[in-house]
């Protein structure tokens, strides 16, 4: 430190002169709030809340801004899942046979493909919604969760149109599904899967802001957790008389929710109350988890 | 938002922003050769930090600052490059945390600039929303706000054309106006935004004094010190992330230009070294700079 000037006062070496003002003391009598400081957790909901145009506009034209750049435009919010529909169809039921013990396999995966993309895309994108946006984060004030939150709400609108899809493909398979009153079910499905989504989104880009290494992980993640979920087989199949394999492999809560999704759907059947419990408990559970976590850290997003 | 007389110089009221022994620093990468990867600041790393694979050092940006701003002021931030004032900067705004002391104000202080928010695909049309809800309006101000926008950005139909599609001028344009279309109580301007043709610029020179002149308080960072002696009625002067000189912007100015001036000579000619000075214009017991008779320059 240096020096201040001997015998003049300043705002720096005022102390050595009258005794170290209190400027804390000062800015509180003058009803003065500190800046940058993580607010209260209610604060920052309300503060998320008063931010609700910012981040529905924000997903909404994100939106419109990549469909932009297609000659397709939003088809191929349609078209891709469908694609991958097919590939999974090609190399899972014909190639590798998983389809034994599965009824109608095409609806079988196809909910199940649609369903784990929704997630997986909420992963990859809620990764990017704070590193990827460094500049709007260095200068504007805002709480920062609106990012993943508008990421989250992004992949819902996207998901609409992909929704019908499956059902169409669905109602389309040569094998027919019961239809029953339980279609509606793919409501309450969808939305807790919303939740669950956005638990995740918050908690993972948080891990990649603090620590960026672990974005080159996360497809990885995916993978194990696409072929342990029961996308495209039963874990029937590979489980069946293992009961502690089989306890893990259902515990996992994209199995709860493809159950769920199956049940409703596919098979016309009530799914037991334990999952519907399971699935209501993963997801507010998650975001919890994940929204104080993302709070707790708040002031560490603009470091560069 | 005040209405502050438009006449030069406002009536000083009470204070607005208050840093209080504000420090900032950095933990910056370091290359195997021991030399710091480029960072924000561009200045030599203070010490070694520790670290477990990369090699990390420490670069103290902003050395315990500390200063009353008071509404009618305008602040001008001077230094070379890399003496931490848009540092400074943006840590009045809260956008880099401080790591001890505290900056307090009586409104969330608003850093210019709105790039950042708007995207090149969508219309300006579009952008203005977007970027004015970034900024922090309601719908119902942007529906108020929309036509002075655009007829200030001076676009006319071009605001349904997507962003991208625009020249250069045209795009700084609509980002002046959608940045500049209201007063903040505490307003911060980084540089001043200069693009455009010359009748845009005099528009928006025109603009940047209405705002200053009806925002509470106003910061400055600026290398450009004639303009920080036209709209600056005070300066702080950084070096090396440490307040050298706070005052009137007159005085500081001159003392800031004068150990300029010493150092290139002492560059050129060889000699001893200037001095850096360290007298800062006197505070007066409500820790408002006043001026002080003696030279306080090198």
């Amino acid at each position: 430190m240096t020096a201040g000037a001997t015998g003049r006062t300043s705002s720096r070496d005022l102390g050595a002169v009258a005794g170290p003002p209190d400027l804390a003391a000062l800015a509180q009598h003058h009803g003065m709030r500190p800046v940058g400081r993580r607010p209260g957790l209610r604060q920052y909901v309300m503060q998320l809340w008063a931010r609700r145009d910012f981040i529905v506009t924000l997903a909404r034209s994100g939106i419109a801004s990549s469909s932009s750049q297609h000659r397709l435009g939003q088809v191929w919010l349609v078209l891709t899942p469908l694609l991958q529909a097919a590939v999974y169809a090609v190399v899972f039921g014909l190639l590798l046979d998983t389809s034994r013990g599965i009824e109608n396999f095409i609806g079988y995966l196809l909910i199940g493909i649609f369903l784990f993309q929704y997630t997986a895309k909420s992963i990859t994108e809620g990764a990017k919604s704070i590193t990827g946006n460094r500049k709007l984060v260095q200068v504007l004030s805002f709480p920062r969760a609106a990012l993943p939150l508008s990421v989250t709400l992004r992949n819902a609108l996207s998901f609409g149109p992909a929704l019908v899809v499956m059902f169409v493909m669905v109602w389309v398979t040569p094998e027919p599904e019961v239809i029953t009153w339980r279609y509606v079910l793919v409501v309450p499905v969808v939305a807790l899967m919303t939740v669950f989504n956005l638990g995740l989104a918050l908690l993972i880009a948080r891990a990649v802001a603090v620590l960026p290494d672990v974005s080159q992980v996360i497809p990885f993640a995916l993978r194990i957790w696409f072929y342990t979920s029961g996308v495209f087989f039963a874990f029937d199949r590979f489980a069946g008389d293992q009961p502690v394999v089989r306890a893990v492999l259902e515990a996992n809560p994209m199995h709860v929710f493809l159950t769920l999704g199956r049940d409703a759907l596919l098979y016309g059947e009530n799914s037991p109350g334990a999952f519907w419990w399971q699935a209501v408990a993963w997801s507010f559970g998650l975001l919890l988890v994940g929204f104080v976590s993302f709070w707790l850290s708040e002031e560490r997003y603009t470091r560069d | 938002m005040t209405d502050a007389p438009t006449v030069p110089g406002p009536p000083i009221g009470p204070p607005t922003v208050i840093l209080d022994r504000v420090q900032i620093s950095f933990e910056v990468p370091v290359d195997g050769g021991g030399k710091p990867r480029k960072d924000k600041s561009g200045r030599p790393p203070a010490k070694p930090g520790r670290g477990g694979s990369t090699r990390t050092t420490t670069v103290r940006a902003v050395r315990s600052v500390s200063a009353v701003v008071h509404r009618g002021e305008s602040v001008g931030i001077i230094g070379r490059n890399g003496s931490g004032k848009s540092t400074l900067l943006r840590a009045v705004a809260g956008l880099v945390p401080v790591q001890s002391g505290q900056v307090w104000s009586v409104a969330p202080p608003t850093l210019l600039g709105v790039d950042a928010a708007l995207l090149p695909n969508l219309s300006g049309d579009r952008n203005i929303v977007l970027g004015c809800l970034a900024l922090g309006f309601s719908r119902r101000e942007i529906r108020d706000m929309k036509d002075g926008i655009i007829e200030f950005s001076g676009l006319g139909d071009a605001i349904h054309r997507p962003m991208r599609t625009y020249s250069s001028g045209m795009g700084s344009r609509l980002r002046f106006a959608i940045a500049t279309a209201k007063v903040p109580e505490i307003l911060l301007i980084d540089e001043a935004l200069n693009t455009g043709d010359a009748e845009f610029k005099r528009k928006s020179e025109e603009r940047l004094n209405g705002l200053r002149e009806h925002a509470g308080t106003f910061f400055l960072v600026s290398h450009t010190l004639s303009a920080i002696r036209k709209t600056c009625s005070r300066a702080l002067w950084l070096d090396d992330g440490v307040l050298r000189m706070d005052g009137p912007a007159d005085q500081v100015l001159d003392a800031y230009t004068d150990y300029q001036e010493a150092w290139d000579a002492h560059k050129k000619k060889g000699g001893p070294a200037p001095g850096k000075p360290t007298a800062l214009v006197g505070l007066d017991a409500d820790l408002r700079p006043v001026p002080v008779a003696e030279d306080v320059r090198v």
